[in-house]
């Protein structure tokens, strides 16, 4: 009993470890450490925005499907701050106009899910349309392109010349959020009042502010994530990074983050959005043709959802 | 913002364009008649008091390809005293929402009109639709090969534009070395189009080698996810052909962040943001679609056959190749306020 209690808690690193060693059998390539530097890179972005899902989806209302869009909005609206001829104090301004028009969304999706008690999926839908369509008004078809070298440090540089600094954004990302998870007290409260929000009403916490911050974690990580991404890509405009949230979705999905609430991790989000992107380069790798990419997900996807039934089955005896 | 400036502009730099467009380009190939003669030249700006309401639906409404035929579009509409409305669906592929609005519009009773459809196929009912109500179809941008009632065609042909600007690209290369396509949605008539004239220019010239092919969905990201990947797969690499200049510029931005050179990467379209990157040596070509007078262009069509007047079957727009040498001219000519 006690290997397979073991075998279904550590199943989710298992299967990353069976992806990696077939994909590494199947192409040469792909151990190689640029492929693999290329691999984590891809992966950080998702990586940033998996660990705002992961504080929203914590409270068991559901996922946020705004993530993308935030991203897309909030990148636009900083961009103009962060040209090459800019100063350093108007990128930092942009910066944090970004992460305060992130956190703004949040609230707004917090304050509608826990206050008004609507569901989670239909606001942050709702609020995803609205936040697209300000984008597209905004940028009005244009492309801004150009950016100050701090912005480019973040989204393409290299730390000691080796390390892209993305990676090590995200990295210090996933500590800070998987410590305030675990030995912060509001980190602790997010899966009480996911686990049983009754219970965590009747034991005095405010269940609505922990809602409410769930979801502006959610916002603030995607605008970080946006301005990183602007930097990788070397271009805002409103059409990026609008289907992120299925890929978030899938992430946190594919990392064990339970979708009834109350249990998950930040490396849950890490390993999630390793398995993603690796399957993704891997397939790419061994030229396997685009059709198939979302038939492996969406198995991938299922098994997942799979393994969370076994473990609830496993409590429950 | 800058837009707005930029349509008066235009607006006034409009004649004077489509003059000289109408020198430079070349007839588009396979439609079977002279494109040379431009809309411009054909009809001259009629004051009519005929207020007829045009519809002009482009494939979205973020990029900035189709605010410049939107804008085209517009500015002629004023010229020609006619109202231009603009239908744009959500994305690229929002086949359906494409469809639903050529339908809304035959209710709403518009007089024309002109389409650049998202999936060539899939619009073909709406269209037969709007032939039994006796509205004029102008089909822009990308070709309706089932549907054969169309007053006119205005645009480069799409395997024209990819084949001459892929050619240019291949003879610099002298005629041989790797090419990696990254593609657009496999499934599109865009797609399959443009990917056919690098296939078939691969026959004729046997020592250019097609590595890989891969998706990139026209979408900076996927592109430039899809080019690191292949960046990582392939050592020897000579050449990249993009969909179009937004794929372009993603995979331009991939092997800039892998530190490899010697690559050349061409796009499609001719957008200003590929022009700028043309100039700065970052892209090899990109060969203009001439996206404001595809919009101005088509509203002429349109208002000349409401009018009773002749109109060609084909009307060519843009097909300058832009490079290092010419993509500052190109850019003070059709784009001055751009950046």
């Amino acid at each position: 009993m006690k290997a397979k209690e073991f075998a279904i808690k550590y199943s989710r690193i298992l299967i990353l470890a069976v992806i990696i060693a077939g994909i590494s059998l199947a192409s040469p390539e792909f151990l190689k450490p640029s492929n693999l530097m290329n691999v984590a890179r891809q992966s950080s972005m998702l990586l940033i925005m998996s660990l705002g899902m992961t504080c929203a989806m914590l409270l068991g209302r559901g996922v946020d499907m705004s993530v993308g869009a935030t991203l897309s909005l909030t990148s636009c609206v900083a961009a103009g701050f962060l040209r090459s001829s800019d100063t350093v104090g108007s990128v930092l301004l942009g910066i944090v106009i970004a992460m305060a028009l992130g956190m703004l969304i949040g609230l707004v999706n917090g304050v509608l899910i826990s206050y008004l008690h609507l569901p989670a999926i239909l606001v942050t839908y709702g609020i995803r349309e609205i936040i697209r369509s300000v984008a597209f008004f905004y940028m009005d078809g244009d492309v801004i392109s150009g950016f100050h070298r701090i912005i480019a440090f973040m989204g393409s540089g290299f730390i000691f010349g080796k390390i892209p600094t993305q990676i090590i954004i995200a990295l210090i990302l996933t500590l800070g959020t998987a410590w305030m998870l675990k030995h912060t007290r509001i980190g602790r409260e997010l899966y009480v009042v996911g686990a049983n929000p009754s219970a965590a009403r009747f034991s005095g916490l405010k269940v609505e502010r922990s809602v409410v911050l769930g979801f502006v974690l959610s916002g603030t990580l995607a605008a970080l994530a946006g301005i990183v991404y602007l930097g990788r890509l070397g271009a805002a405009e409103a059409e990026i990074g609008n289907a992120f949230h299925f890929q978030c979705v899938s992430a946190v999905a594919i990392g064990g983050i339970s979708f009834a609430g109350g249990a998950g991790s930040a490396w849950g989000a890490v390993i999630g959005a390793l398995i993603l992107n690796i399957l993704l380069n891997g397939m790419n790798l061994l030229n396997i043709s685009s059709y198939w990419q979302g038939t492996v997900n969406g198995v991938v996807i299922i098994v997942a959802v799979l393994l969370d039934y076994a473990v609830r089955k496993q409590k429950g005896k | 913002m800058m837009r707005k400036k930029l349509a008066v502009t235009m607006a006034t730099l409009m004649m004077a364009a489509a003059m000289i467009s109408g020198c430079t380009t070349s007839p588009v190939s396979g439609g079977g008649t002279t494109a040379a003669d431009t809309a411009a030249e054909n009809g001259s700006p009629e004051p009519a008091g005929k207020n007829y309401k045009i519809g002009v639906f482009t494939k979205d409404s973020t990029t900035a390809f189709w605010r410049y035929v939107v804008e085209g579009a517009k500015a002629k509409g004023e010229e020609l005293g006619v109202e231009v409305v603009e239908y744009a669906p959500a994305s690229y592929t929002d086949s359906a929402g494409q469809l639903s609005m050529v339908e809304d519009s035959i209710s709403a009773g518009i007089d024309a009109i002109c389409i650049a459809s998202c999936d060539s196929t899939a619009i073909v009912p709406a269209l037969e639709k709007a032939k039994e109500a006796g509205i004029p179809v102008v089909i822009f941008n990308t070709l309706v090969p089932d549907f054969k009632d169309n007053i006119t065609f205005v645009g480069v042909d799409n395997y024209d534009a990819s084949y001459r600007v892929t050619e240019e690209l291949i003879k610099n290369h002298g005629g041989k070395g790797k090419l990696v396509i990254v593609e657009g949605d496999p499934a599109g008539y865009q797609n399959i189009e443009r990917t056919r004239a690098v296939t078939d220019l691969q026959e004729q010239y046997p020592e250019v080698e097609i590595v890989t092919r891969q998706p990139g969905y026209a979408n900076r990201e996927k592109s430039m996810n899809a080019m690191e990947n292949i960046l990582q797969a392939y050592n020897e690499i000579d050449m990249v052909w993009a969909i179009n200049d937004v794929a372009a510029m993603g995979c331009v931005q991939a092997i800039e962040g892998s530190g490899r050179t010697g690559i050349d990467v061409i796009g499609i379209d001719g957008t200003p943001e590929g022009a700028v990157a043309a100039k700065d040596g970052r892209l090899k070509y990109t060969i203009d679609q001439g996206p404001f007078d595809q919009g101005a262009m088509s509203v002429q069509a349109a208002v000349d056959y409401l009018n009773g007047k002749e109109i060609e079957d084909n009307y060519a727009t843009g097909g300058t190749i832009v490079g290092a040498d010419n993509a500052e001219a190109f850019l003070q000519e059709f784009y001055p306020d751009f950046n």
